[in-house]
């Protein structure tokens, strides 16, 4: 019940998410004639889904939706008033932070899913072909990158109350992050940039030229990024339970 | 009328002063930190070739102004479909004043705030830069102030119309942005590109044309004109809130 409950709290957003992505990615593949036409520079078809979903309008939708996904809570149910009915059920706070958190983060992997399954398709549909195992590799990027942005705004919802404020320090505090990797003496941390990793840009992994994943993906940098993502899932169960409601 | 702008700014306040201080504190991290961070944005933007062109890219043309465009949207939530999700529509709907009235004071404040929030950057950025050692003239900032509070206000409204049609909050925030997103992508299709409907690019003094587009400074040719259709626009689309907040059953 506790599962279906937080499904309950998830699913608009994520449904929503979900319709929004497929609608632009089946957009961008539709478009993908006058868009390459009108191009500075002549563009595979390949570089121009990488362009559009991957380094543009779908990664940013992503990014956006799994920020939102993270940002409620048992903080914010305190300010509607209903944290009293969630509290009183017979499971300790630290379940329902769990449950809330793992619920949240299936629902980033949906929305992660969706270019994979739906551009492949879409490309068909136009006469082009897109890579599945491309598909499949962004994938598996989205979704480490988006547990990092996820957990971030989990952890910043179970710690700061007032409204929306987790999703507008979530931003300030990733693009810091982005700025502190990029300083001379990080440089050699290069695969810790998610901003990068999450589309492949300028990474030993991914061809500039054809604009493919031509190496194998930085599985251990996506497993670090699972578990700093858990770790703030700690955090923010270990914060709740000390909070007096 | 003036205690319902109290309410909306008690309602709003947080946002607010976070969006405020978190703009400032990237125009002067900006400012301050241009001698480290001014190889990495010149290598990223090739007509970078001095101060001026960096506090372009970082601050006018860049990641400050996506800070500002999501503080627009933040603040554009709320109202009568959240007092309702709060249970709190009731003492709302009581007070003896009509809903036109609620909707249009917490839309003025929304204004109030944005037209603050964009003159944050010719606030600080002066001072920072002779902090900092550098100089930016206050015509160079000055001028970008009209156009962020055109923006802003567009963008505003239609994170404003969003919190009217949907009762949870984190639905209007998703449907906003990714409402904008689509906005923001589909006037670069080439069929309504020549219309300058690009709302930050019009903000970062792009279109139309503004700035030289490559030397980032301005041409003389500041028009007004999209200035007021901006304007306009976010209004109407406010309005159109307020009508239909009107006919609401609540």
């Amino acid at each position: 019940m506790l599962w279906y409950k937080s499904l309950r709290e998830i699913r608009t957003v994520t449904l929503f998410g979900i319709a929004a992505m497929a609608i632009a990615c089946i957009l961008i593949v539709l478009n993908e004639q006058t868009m390459r036409a009108h191009a500075e520079v002549p563009t595979t078809y390949v570089a121009y889904i990488w362009k559009s979903v991957y380094n543009s309008v779908g990664r940013d939708l992503f990014v956006i939706l799994s920020i939102i996904l993270g940002s409620g809570g048992l903080l914010q149910e305190r300010a509607h008033g209903t944290s009293g009915f969630t509290l009183a059920l017979p499971v300790s706070r630290r379940r329902l932070v769990f449950t809330r958190g793992v619920i949240g983060f299936c629902g980033v992997i949906a929305i992660a899913a969706v270019p994979a399954l739906v551009t492949p398709v879409a490309s068909r549909y136009v006469g082009e072909q897109y890579p599945l195992a491309q598909a499949a590799g962004f994938f598996a990027l989205w979704a480490g990158c988006g547990a990092v942005f996820y957990g971030l705004t989990f952890l910043l919802a179970h710690r700061i109350e007032g409204e929306y404020i987790s999703v507008l320090l979530a931003i300030p505090s990733l693009l810091l992050y982005g700025a502190l990797i990029n300083l001379p003496w990080l440089h050699h941390l290069r695969m810790l940039d998610i901003f990068d990793v999450i589309n492949g840009d300028d990474m030993p992994f991914f061809n500039e030229a054809q604009h493919m994943l031509i190496a194998p993906l930085p599985w251990l940098t996506l497993a670090m990024m699972l578990a700093v993502s858990c770790a703030f899932l700690l955090v923010a169960a270990r914060r709740i339970e000390s909070v007096e409601f | 009328m003036l205690m319902l702008f109290y309410k909306a700014w008690r309602e709003s306040k947080l946002r607010f002063l976070a969006s405020a201080g978190l703009i400032a504190a990237m125009c002067f991290a900006y400012a301050m930190l241009s001698v480290r961070l001014y190889p990495g944005v010149a290598h990223a933007h090739p007509g970078v070739h001095g101060y001026v062109q960096y506090i372009y890219w970082t601050v006018f043309g860049g990641i400050t102004r996506g800070m500002f465009q999501l503080s627009c949207l933040l603040l554009g939530l709320g109202g009568l479909q959240r007092d309702r999700r709060q249970h709190s529509l009731g003492f709302t709907l009581a007070l003896p004043v009509s809903r036109a009235r609620l909707v249009t004071s917490r839309a003025a404040v929304g204004t109030l705030q944005i037209f603050t929030l964009s003159m944050v950057p010719a606030l600080v950025l002066p001072l920072a830069s002779r902090i900092a050692g550098q100089y930016i003239p206050m015509t160079y900032v000055a001028l970008f102030i009209p156009l962020w509070i055109a923006g802003g206000i567009f963008t505003f409204s239609v994170s404003f119309l969003a919190s009217v049609l949907f009762t949870s909050e984190y639905v209007s925030l998703a449907v906003a942005y990714v409402g904008y997103i689509f906005y923001l992508a589909a006037v670069r299709h080439p069929r309504l590109s020549h219309f300058h409907l690009h709302a930050a690019d019009f903000m970062s003094g792009l279109f139309p044309h503004y700035l030289d587009r490559t030397t980032r400074l301005w041409t003389g040719n500041y028009g007004l004109e999209p200035i007021v259709w901006f304007v306009t626009a976010g209004l109407g689309l406010m309005a159109i809130g307020a009508i239909i907040t009107r006919r609401q059953d609540l």
